[in-house]
């Protein structure tokens, strides 16, 4: 019996820029960059401040707790996610006023509403990775 | 705000299309070698007349870091001023802006802005950054995905009617039947329970809300009105306004995403034209998704905000309606040649100024506002938003 290989789920692409975030993931921490004067907080990781345009960012640990911003159920898979349709995708604002993308486990797409409470929790990609995601906060 | 396009000293005097077709397996300096024939055909310009070039990178020439180059190449061109725009969706809208400053500035004089792309036959395209390290690693459905992620955060804020968006995807459907350079699946008629039978990709997306990707490329050219005088070319349509905005919201870490950089586009751009939304006769608007096209009327200001489903279905958007909206059916019922689509809708806005739209011709195309739209970031809404404003000349 032929079946058609599995294409693998895609893996992050770090840099230089990013390697503490990685870094982070790999220990179960979420990293953010924070504007050391300001406080404000930035996500994806960057090369910059973008409050200041310096190069002054500092690395702080979220809490992982956030709010769904809003989602969406994936009915036709994205590459590498082949027959694991159906999905949920969620935008994220975490307490530290950053908004992030990932799935949201351990939630069906009835249960879940724009507004709703949850938490960090991991999601293994590959021997080599790690990555973020959220589930229901109850 | 200054704007010297208001001195109408440029002029569009030509357009042209290819037929669009799916996996055409043709090269896409072929699609874009037979929108030059054409409008050079069409106009009777000479191609030792072009003395600029302005393109964009395609879906299927990305990563050639000397496109534009070779383009001319292929095409036969020895040109003074040459321009390869990365906005997207936007670049043909952009262009526009950018050829008549370099004719405005004295650095050329007859600009051939050509785009094709052949992304249903071959994709070379590879955007690192954000999008390979955190937007593919989430299993995200490409756009469909974002444009899911959009539409449930206008349904928490405001009202969305689907019927609305059913109604524009028949309008622009009915404008495809009509036009033979449509892809053929896309030439058949279609109705608003068409559209909500349709099924769901990401909610709260639907298949019949978004493109189809497609081969196909189209061309332009952009003189100084002087020179389309001289040469008594048959049609002139002035660029009159321009405004673009990228990267909209960036430094705001948690935006709305129900705004755009439209909010501030569109009005900038009616401002400097001396206009306001009922001065427009027609929309061309880029339609990746449907909701793009209603967002786009709040806000440039067709409507307030959350009102785009009640606009919609209040508002005739026919040929022959009051604001008649993507006459020729739109990248969403043609089908989408990559990104050389953000060119299709301002390719059918000259045909109907200049009153070669056949059966679905609209009344006095006096004024037309066409748009632009580029790329998706993480977590915000698009990123290049470009309005341009029409007038017609003769």
């Amino acid at each position: 019996m032929s079946e058609k290989p599995k294409r693998p789920r895609p893996a992050p692409t770090p840099t230089n820029i990013s390697q503490q975030f990685w870094e982070g993931v790999n220990k179960h921490r979420l990293l953010l960059q924070r504007d050391p004067a300001t406080g404000k907080c930035q996500f994806y990781p960057r090369a910059v401040n973008i409050y200041s345009g310096k190069q002054d960012t500092e690395w702080i640990e979220a809490t992982g707790k956030g709010v769904v911003y809003s989602f969406t159920e994936t009915l036709v898979p994205a590459r590498g996610f082949e027959g694991k349709e159906p999905y949920l995708i969620a935008t994220v604002e975490l307490e530290e006023g950053v908004r992030l993308m990932s799935l949201l486990h351990n939630c069906s797409a009835a249960d879940v509403m724009i507004g709703m409470r949850v938490r960090l929790c991991w999601d293994k990609i590959n021997d080599d990775f790690e990555y973020f995601a959220f589930e229901p906060d109850k | 705000m200054k704007n010297p396009l208001s001195a109408r000293d440029v002029a569009i005097i030509g357009y042209a299309e290819t037929r669009i077709v799916r996996r055409s397996n043709r090269s896409t300096y072929d699609f874009a070698a037979e929108a030059m024939a054409k409008v050079l055909a069409s106009t009777g310009v000479g191609i030792d007349e072009i003395d600029g070039l302005a393109t964009l990178i395609p879906d299927s020439e990305a990563g050639n870091n000397f496109w534009s180059n070779y383009l001319g190449d292929h095409l036969g061109l020895t040109t003074r001023w040459t321009q390869s725009s990365d906005l997207g969706g936007a670049s043909m809208a952009a262009n526009v802006a950018r050829a008549a400053a370099a004719i405005q500035s004295g650095q050329c004089e007859m600009v051939l802005s050509v785009a094709a792309s052949t992304p249903s036959t071959i994709r070379t395209d590879n955007q690192r950054s954000y999008r390979s390290e955190f937007r593919n690693p989430t299993g995200i459905q490409g756009p469909p995905g974002a444009f899911g992620l959009l539409m449930h955060r206008y349904m928490h804020q405001y009202q969305l009617d689907f019927k609305a968006l059913g109604k524009l995807a028949v309008a622009q459907r009915n404008g495809a039947v009509i036009n033979e350079n449509a892809v053929d699946s896309l030439r058949k008629p279609m109705t608003i329970d068409d559209y909500l039978a349709s099924r769901i990709v990401s909610t709260p997306l639907r298949l019949l809300d978004s493109v189809m990707p497609a081969d196909g490329g189209n061309a332009i050219l952009i003189t100084s009105t002087e020179r389309a005088r001289k040469m008594q070319a048959r049609h002139a349509v002035h660029p009159i306004a321009y405004e673009e905005v990228t990267n909209f919201n960036v430094r705001n870490p948690m935006p709305d995403i129900t705004e755009s950089g439209f909010t501030l586009a569109g009005p900038r751009a009616l401002a400097k034209a001396g206009m306001s939304p009922a001065d427009i006769r027609m929309f061309h608007p880029y339609d990746d998704f449907l909701v793009a096209v209603m967002l786009q009327l709040e806000h440039i200001g067709f409507c307030g905000r959350g009102e785009g489903s009640s606009y919609l279905l209040s508002t005739d958007i026919s040929p022959t309606g009051k604001l008649p909206i993507n006459t020729g059916g739109g990248q969403i019922s043609c089908g989408q040649p990559g990104l050389a689509g953000g060119q299709l809708n301002l390719v059918e806005a000259l045909r109907q100024m200049f009153g070669e739209a056949g059966e679905r011709q609209v009344p006095k195309p006096d004024t037309a506002m066409v748009t632009g739209i580029g790329v998706i970031p993480y977590v915000r809404n698009w990123g290049t938003s470009a309005v341009l404003i029409l007038e017609k000349s003769w």
